[in-house]
């Protein structure tokens, strides 16, 4: 099913100069409903107990390859999934599965101390509390009052226990020298990728908008890079498209942080290698190495995601 | 989050003393666990947390709110989300809800004629294994303390 929605001419051209007449699919997915995915938190319940009591409910489950504990849902939809027993125990958690594809980059443990530059809602922060299995320490962060309440609600209905809130700006970060083993930089963007979710959008879409983003994330990249620990990861990911916001800020790292890009692998994941220029701009060869996940590719949102590594 | 401080060894033992008196929640249960005190909110955390450095972080919370502690009436109230982790080991007051009365906990309605052993003021709701949250009862009746925010509408 598709919806009757006018897709911006600038859009269609931007991304024909990477995709070419494949821009026309690239549209055919916005434009399509998402799939809809739910995350079982293993912090409340063993992964099978809690799919064995959904299958009871005739719920069709069906894995998403590249977490364990990812599923789609093929048979329900969100007002089903929230109002539940086991959404209200909050032994699955209602996340994109595109979503789910940086905390498995970063690959937090248990003892790390790690930082969550831009947390709310919770979706990735209460993840990897998960995947350190709620040891370690994740300081999760965010700006405004309203989203704060929200991750604040989240982790805690889920179980968290290792995460300390903290309410700032992110680019304030930059005066923490080396104090995290491990950065997650989900940064705020002009959220192109999810534009299957509110197609209105699209009416909102400008490319001014994107520009302001990438200013914006190229100062919290420098945070990032600056309160990461000499010989750890941060992680870069956006859940938009454009290049301004995507391969031009991990080159700036690059360039500015001497920032190393590395080879990364998702298990069951189809992903593109990151472009190499952009409006006359070319970037450094190691920004090929980043992941450009395209809402066809998986029949996803659309998501964009680096391995930084700080020598 | 003002004036944050882990609980000193004498609060904590008060603490986890009507804990065990109130639910049968034995102490060693919570051996693992920090619990960091800001007015009269309780938090649960890890050892890990409390060694990290937050020098120059404006901490909001750290861990899960795990209870209150009401002074003045001598009471302590488990949070839904702190009975939800530790109220599988409770052994008193403990109310088991019906399969016809799940519902109306989850969407937020108060218990009429229940007729269970558990002694009057907070009581864990529970749910088959699933442990649904707090309630306060008096006799035959339980308020409903489960956060409007956590509520759903229907089944």
């Amino acid at each position: 099913m598709t919806h009757k929605i006018n897709v911006p001419r600038l859009f269609r051209e931007r991304y024909r100069r990477i995709l070419g007449d494949e821009v026309k699919t690239l549209v055919e997915y916005c434009l399509k409903p998402l799939r809809k995915s739910i995350r079982i938190n293993t912090l409340k319940i063993e992964r099978e107990k809690c799919l064995r009591m959904l299958e009871a409910k005739g719920w069709e489950l069906k894995p998403v390859p590249w977490y364990e504990n990812g599923f789609w849902v093929e048979n329900r939809n969100e007002e089903q999934l929230g109002n539940t027993l086991e959404h209200f125990m909050g032994y699955f958690y209602v996340q994109e599965a595109s979503s789910m594809i940086p905390p498995v980059v970063l690959q937090p443990e248990e003892g790390d101390f790690v930082l969550d530059l831009a947390a709310a809602p919770g979706s990735k922060t209460t993840q990897m509390a998960e995947m350190m299995r709620n040891k370690g320490c994740i300081v999760a962060n965010d700006i405004q009052i309203q989203r704060i309440k929200i991750l604040r609600f989240n982790l805690e209905k889920l179980g968290v226990i290792n995460a300390v809130v903290t309410r700032m700006d992110g680019r304030r970060f930059i005066k923490f020298r080396e104090r995290f083993d491990k950065v997650l930089l989900d940064a705020p963007c002009s959220s192109e990728g999810i534009m299957r979710k509110d197609w209105k959008a699209f009416s909102r879409w400008n490319i001014r908008f994107i520009k302001e983003m990438a200013r914006l994330q190229k100062r919290l990249i420098d945070a990032a890079a600056v309160t990461l620990k000499r010989g750890d990861v941060l992680v870069y990911s956006t859940c938009t498209m454009a290049p301004e916001e995507n391969e031009a800020v991990v080159d700036y790292a690059v360039r500015k942080h001497g920032l190393v890009v590395e080879k990364v692998k998702v298990r069951g994941l189809k992903a593109r290698h990151g472009i190499l220029e952009w409006e006359g701009q070319e970037f450094d060869k190691s920004v090929k190495n980043c992941l450009r996940i395209w809402p066809q590719d998986n029949n996803s949102e659309g998501f964009f995601v680096a391995r930084l590594r700080k020598e | 989050m003002s004036k944050l401080k882990i609980m000193s060894e004498e609060e904590k033992g008060e603490m986890l003393k009507y804990l065990e008196e109130r639910f049968g929640l034995k102490k060693e249960l919570f051996e693992d666990y920090v619990f960091v005190k800001s007015g009269r909110k309780i938090w649960i955390t890890n050892r890990d947390v409390v060694d990290k450095n937050f020098s120059g972080l404006n901490v909001e919370a750290v861990g899960m709110l795990f209870l209150r502690w009401e002074k003045k009436k001598e009471r302590i109230k488990l949070t839904t989300n702190g009975a939800q982790m530790f109220g599988m080991h409770a052994t008193k007051n403990v109310v088991e809800v019906s399969e016809g009365k799940v519902h109306d906990v989850l969407c937020g309605l108060n218990l009429y004629d229940i007729e269970c052993d558990a002694e009057d003021g907070y009581v864990i709701l529970k749910y088959k294994e699933h442990i649904l949250g707090i309630g306060l009862k008096q006799g035959r009746f339980i308020k409903n303390l489960i956060p409007k925010a956590r509520r759903i509408k229907k089944l």
